[in-house]
C-alpha cells in the first residue's frame, strides 16, 4: 500500500497563545516537583522495620525477615483484595491493621487488669517509642509479646479454617511459620499506626486508626487540614466560574454561524487498521461481560458468605479473586477500548491511508493483549493456590491492590503500551511533521506516550520494599495513572473528537486542553497524596493531600459544565443537518460520563476526601460507593461511548441496531445507579457511623459486614446488577459482534481501505483578520454563512 | 420502634430529596447564553439561534438525570417494602408507610416526565 496521492501539509504555525504552553509546562513542573519532594519525605520517613522485636526480658519475638516473609504471604495470597493493611485493599475480610491492634489492645489492657476500658499503662505501652535506631531493636513489652503469641494462635485458626466461610478459601493458609511470619506482619504495621513518631505526639500512620485502647484519636493536622480542604473547594469552584464570568474565552465555543451537515456513516470510507478494531471492541465487551461476573460473585460473599446458591465456590474461586479479577478487568477492558480508539481515530486525524503493517501490527497489539489477559487472570488464581514457587511474583498473584497482575505480566502489559504508542506513531508520523508541537495532534500523540511511561512506574513497587513505599508507587498508576493522565488522554481524544466531527474549532478545543492540563497539574498531581493520609507517610503529605485534592473536584466540575454546553452545541448543529446525526449513542454516553463525573468522581468522591473523613471511613462503603460510580460511570461510560463512536462505521446499516444501543445505554445508567443507591450508599453510611460510634476495627469485620441489616441491602444489589448485565452489556456485545461479522464492509468498492477524505482546507481569515486554522472536520461538511459570522468572537 | 426501620424511612425520604433534586438539575438550562456564571459570555457573543428544548440531545440530557432519579425514587420504594415485611409494628408501619408513600408519589411524577418524549426523540 503507497501514501495517499494528497500532497502533504504544509507546517501549520501554532494555533495556541505561547503563554498557555509556558504557563502549562510551569505548573506540570511545579505539580511533579512536589510529587517528588513527596516520594522523597516518603523514603526518610517511612516508619522503620526493626532488625530484632524483642520482648522485655530480651526474647526475640519477631525479626525484619519475619516481617518481610509476612508481606509476601500476604501478597502471594491475595489477601490485599480479601482485607486491609493500613486501610487499604478489599472490603470483605478485617483491616488487619486495626485488627491486630484493637486484639492486642484488649489482650494487654486485660493483661494490666484492665476490662474494656483503656488503661494509662495499656497507652503506654503502645505509644512509648522504644525502637533503638542504631542497634535496629525494637522493645516491647511482656504483655506485647505475650499477645502476639496468643495472636498467632488466633490468625492460626482464621486462615486454617477447613470450612471456609470467610470468603477465603478453606486452609487457605495451613503453614504455621507462614501464619507466624504474616502476624508478624500484622504486628509491626499495628505498630507504626500506635507507636508516637520520633519528637512527635502522633503515630507513623498520623493516629489512624481510631482505637481508644492505645490513645488513637484524629490529630491536630486532621482536622485543621480538613477544614482548610473545604475551603479551598468552594474558593476553587468560586473561582473558576468568576473566570468564566470574566473572560469569555474559557471554555467550548461552538461554531453557531455555520451549518453542519453530517456525513452518513456508510461513506466515510475505513482503512484495515480501523477495521481490526472491531475484534479489539469484541474483546473489551468479553472482558466487560466477564468484569461484571466475577464482580456478582465478589458481591455474592458479601450477602452470603456460606455458599454460592448451594455451590462451594470458595473452594475454586474465592473472594480474593473474584475481586482481584472485577478490579484487573476494570483496567484492562477500559484500557482496550482506549487503546482501540486510538488507532481508529489516527487515519481520521491524518486522512491518509494506513502505514504498510498497521493492521498486522494492531492484530499482534490485540494477541499480545489477550495473552497478558488471560495469563495474569489464570496466574493469580494459581498464585494464591501456591503455585510458581519462588516466581509467585512473576506469574502469579503480585499482590498489591489494582497491580495484582504478576510482574512478567505488568512488563508485557506496559511494552504492549509502548508497542500501541509506536502504532499511533507510525501513522501520525507525516501528520506531526507538519505540525508545532504545542498543536493538537501532538498533544494526541504525547497524552498517549505519558500512559506507558506513567504505567510504568508501577513496576517500581516490590514485595521487597517496605510497605509505605510500595503503596507510594503503587498509587502512580492507581491515582497518578487512572485518575490524570488517563483523563488527560480522555481529554485530548474527546476534544479531538469534537474537532473532527466539525462542531467545534481546532483553536477552542486546544485552549480546554491547556486549562485541563493546568487544573489537573494542581489538583491531581499533588492530590495523589490524598490516597496516603494514613498510610505511613509524614503530616505534611497529608496537609498537601488535603489542600490539593480539593481542586481535583474542580476541573471535574468544569468538564461538567463544558460537557453540557457542548450538548447544547451539539442540539443545535443536529436541528440544522439534513442528515440525521450518526453519533447520538455515543454523544449520549459522553452525557453520561458528565454525570458520573458529576456525582460519581465529584460528589461521592469529594464526601470521603476530608482526613476527617477519610480517618473513620476508609476502606469502607462509601469508598466502593465513589470507586464504582466514578470508575464505571466516568471511564466505563466512556469506553462504552468510545465503542459505540467506531461501531457506528464499523457495523453496517442493515445490521446496526439504535434501539440496542438505547437499550444498552438506559441499563447501564440505571444499573449503576440502582447498585449505588440502594447498596453501596446505605451500607457506607451504616458502616461509618458504626466505625465512628463502635470502633473502626468493628465496622470492619466479618461480623458487622454479614449481619442481617447488612445482608438485606445487599441482597437488594441483585435487581440492578442483573440489568446492568442483561440490558447493559450483553447489547453491547451483540454490537460489537456485528462489527467483527461485518468490519465496516458497507461501502460499495471500498475494499483497500483508501481513506478517500478530502485535504484540510484552509478557511478565510478570522474575524480579527488572524489566519484560521485549517479545516479538520472529516465526518461533515462545514458551510459558512458570512453574513452571519460578523458577530462571532 | 427498631433502628433498621428507621433508618431505612429516614434514607428513604433522603433518596426522595436527591431523586427531586437530580431531576431539578436536569431542568437547568446550562446554556452560556443562559447561565449567570457565564455572564460576560452572554454579553459579548451573540444569542445562539433559538433551540427548542425538545432539540435531541439536549432534551436528552434531561432525560438521564430524570431516570436516575427515578431508579433513585424506585430503590427507596423496595427498600421501605422489604423492610415493612421485615419489621412491622404499629409505629414501624406508619412511619415506613409515609416513606414509603412520599416516595411512590415521587416515582409516579418522574415517571409521567420520564415517559413524555419530546418528538424529536430518536
Amino acid at each position: 500500500m503507497t501514501a495517499s496521492p494528497a500532497p502533504p501539509l504544509k507546517r501549520r504555525g501554532p494555533l495556541i497563545g505561547r503563554g498557555w504552553v509556558q504557563a502549562a509546562a510551569l505548573i506540570t513542573a511545579f505539580g511533579f516537583f512536589v510529587l517528588v519532594l513527596m516520594g522523597f519525605q516518603s523514603y526518610r520517613s517511612t516508619p522503620p522495620i526493626p532488625e530484632r522485636t524483642v520482648a522485655a526480658d530480651g526474647g526475640t519475638v519477631f525479626t525484619h525477615a519475619d516481617v518481610m516473609a509476612g508481606q509476601d504471604v500476604f501478597l502471594k495470597n491475595g489477601l490485599m483484595e480479601y482485607g486491609s493493611i493500613f486501610g487499604h485493599g478489599g472490603y470483605l475480610g478485617p483491616d488487619f491493621t486495626a485488627d491486630y491492634l484493637h486484639r492486642a489492645a484488649l489482650l494487654v489492657n486485660r493483661s494490666h487488669g484492665g476490662t474494656d476500658a483503656p488503661l494509662e499503662q495499656t497507652i503506654k505501652d503502645f505509644r512509648t517509642n522504644s525502637y533503638d535506631e542504631e542497634s535496629g531493636t525494637l522493645t516491647i513489652s511482656a504483655a506485647q509479646a505475650a499477645a502476639f503469641t496468643e495472636l498467632t494462635r488466633h490468625y492460626s485458626e482464621f486462615f486454617a479454617q477447613p470450612q471456609g466461610k470467610t470468603g477465603l478459601r478453606p486452609e487457605a493458609i495451613t503453614d504455621p511459620a507462614q501464619v507466624r511470619q504474616l502476624t508478624a506482619y500484622f504486628a509491626w504495621s499495628a505498630w507504626a499506626s500506635s507507636v508516637e513518631r520520633p519528637g512527635k505526639h502522633y503515630s507513623y500512620t498520623n493516629n489512624w486508626p481510631a482505637e481508644p485502647l492505645v490513645g488513637n484519636s484524629p490529630t491536630g493536622s486532621t482536622v485543621v487540614w480538613s477544614v482548610i480542604s473545604l475551603i479551598a473547594l468552594i474558593g476553587g469552584t468560586g473561582a473558576l466560574f468568576a473566570a468564566f464570568g470574566r473572560w469569555n474565552w474559557l471554555g467550548w465555543h461552538g461554531r453557531d454561524q455555520r451549518e453542519l451537515r453530517f456525513k452518513e456513516p456508510r461513506t466515510v470510507p475505513l482503512t484495515p487498521s480501523q477495521r481490526a478494531m472491531a475484534w479489539f471492541f469484541f474483546v473489551m465487551a468479553g472482558m466487560f461481560l466477564v468484569q461484571t461476573f466475577a464482580g456478582a460473585a465478589a458481591q455474592h460473599y458479601r450477602a452470603d458468605l456460606e455458599s454460592f446458591f448451594g455451590i462451594p465456590l470458595d473452594r475454586w474461586l474465592p473472594y480474593n479473586v473474584m475481586r482481584s479479577w472485577h478490579v484487573q478487568l476494570s483496567l484492562l477492558w477500559v484500557s482496550t477500548s482506549f487503546l482501540a480508539a486510538g488507532i481508529f481515530l489516527i487515519p481520521m486525524i491524518t486522512r491518509r491511508r494506513d502505514p504498510k503493517g498497521q493492521a498486522k501490527l494492531s492484530y499482534l497489539l490485540l494477541g499480545a493483549l489477550v495473552i497478558v489477559v488471560v495469563g495474569s487472570l489464570l496466574g493469580e488464581l494459581a498464585g494464591i493456590h501456591g503455585a510458581f514457587g519462588d516466581l509467585w511474583k512473576w506469574i502469579g498473584m503480585q499482590g498489591w491492590e489494582y497491580l495484582d497482575l504478576g510482574k512478567f505480566w505488568q512488563i508485557l502489559l506496559t511494552i504492549g503500551m509502548a508497542f500501541w504508542v509506536v502504532i499511533l506513531w507510525r501513522g501520525m508520523r507525516h501528520r506531526l511533521a507538519g505540525e508545532r508541537r504545542s498543536n493538537l495532534p501532538w498533544l494526541f500523540f504525547f497524552a498517549a506516550l505519558a500512559l506507558p511511561i506513567v504505567y510504568s512506574a508501577g513496576l517500581m513497587t516490590s514485595n521487597d520494599t517496605n510497605y509505605a513505599i510500595s503503596d507510594f508507587w503503587r498509587f502512580m498508576v492507581v491515582h497518578l495513572w487512572v485518575e490524570d493522565f488517563l483523563e488527560l488522554f480522555t481529554t485530548v481524544m474527546v476534544a479531538y473528537i469534537f474537532v473532527l466531527l466539525g462542531v467545534v474549532r481546532e483553536k477552542i478545543a486546544l485552549r480546554v486542553v491547556f486549562l485541563d492540563i493546568i487544573l489537573y497539574s494542581v489538583g491531581g498531581v499533588i492530590g495523589t497524596a490524598h490516597h496516603w493520609y494514613f498510610n505511613g507517610e509524614p503530616a505534611e503529605v497529608l496537609a498537601l493531600g488535603a489542600f490539593f485534592s480539593a481542586f481535583e473536584v474542580i476541573p471535574l466540575t468544569f468538564l461538567t459544565v463544558e460537557a453540557w454546553t457542548f450538548i447544547r452545541l451539539g442540539a443545535r448543529q443536529e436541528s440544522k443537518s439534513p442528515t440525521p446525526f450518526p453519533h447520538r449513542w455515543a454523544v449520549m454516553f459522553l452525557v453520561a460520563v458528565g454525570f458520573w463525573n458529576f456525582l460519581g468522581a465529584g460528589v461521592f468522591g469529594f464526601l470521603i476526601n476530608l482526613p476527617i473523613v477519610s480517618y473513620y471511613e476508609i476502606g469502607t462503603m462509601l469508598t466502593a460507593n465513589h470507586s464504582h460510580a466514578a470508575m464505571m460511570g466516568v471511564y466505563g461510560m466512556l469506553a462504552v461511548g468510545f465503542a459505540i463512536f467506531a461501531l457506528r462505521y464499523l457495523v453496517p446499516e442493515k445490521y446496526w441496531s439504535d434501539r440496542l444501543a438505547s437499550i444498552s445505554f438506559w441499563s447501564l445508567n440505571a444499573g449503576l445507579a440502582w447498585m449505588s443507591f440502594a447498596t453501596l450508599m446505605p451500607l457506607g453510611i451504616l458502616q461509618l457511623y458504626h466505625s465512628v460510634d463502635i470502633g473502626y476495627y468493628d465496622a470492619r469485620s466479618l461480623e458487622f459486614i454479614s449481619n442481617s441489616t447488612n445482608a438485606l441491602f445487599e441482597w437488594l444489589r441483585l435487581p440492578g446488577d442483573v440489568l446492568f448485565m442483561t440490558g447493559g452489556v450483553l447489547p453491547l456485545l451483540w454490537l460489537t459482534w456485528q462489527a467483527v461479522r461485518h468490519r465496516g464492509q458497507h461501502v460499495p468498492g471500498e475494499s483497500g481501505g483508501s481513506a478517500t477524505q478530502p485535504a484540510a482546507v484552509p478557511t478565510g481569515p478570522d474575524a480579527d483578520g488572524a489566519p484560521q486554522e485549517a479545516e479538520l472536520a472529516l465526518f461533515t461538511e462545514v458551510i459558512d454563512h458570512p453574513q452571519a459570522t460578523s458577530g462571532q468572537s | 420502634m427498631r433502628p433498621e426501620a428507621v433508618f431505612v424511612a429516614c434514607y428513604a425520604l433522603v433518596l426522595v430529596g436527591v431523586a427531586g433534586g437530580l431531576h431539578r438539575l436536569g431542568k437547568i438550562d446550562t446554556s452560556p447564553w443562559r447561565s449567570r456564571a457565564l455572564a460576560a459570555h452572554r454579553r459579548q457573543a451573540p444569542e445562539p439561534p433559538p433551540t427548542d428544548r425538545a432539540d435531541w440531545p439536549h432534551s436528552e440530557a434531561g432525560r438521564l438525570n430524570t431516570l436516575i432519579a427515578l431508579i433513585t425514587a424506585l430503590s427507596a420504594v423496595t427498600l421501605v417494602i422489604v423492610e415493612l415485611a421485615r419489621h412491622h409494628r404499629p409505629a414501624e408501619i406508619a412511619l415506613l408507610s409515609t416513606a414509603g408513600l412520599v416516595a411512590a408519589t415521587t416515582i409516579t411524577l418522574l415517571l409521567r416526565a420520564f415517559t413524555r418524549r419530546p418528538p424529536t426523540h430518536p
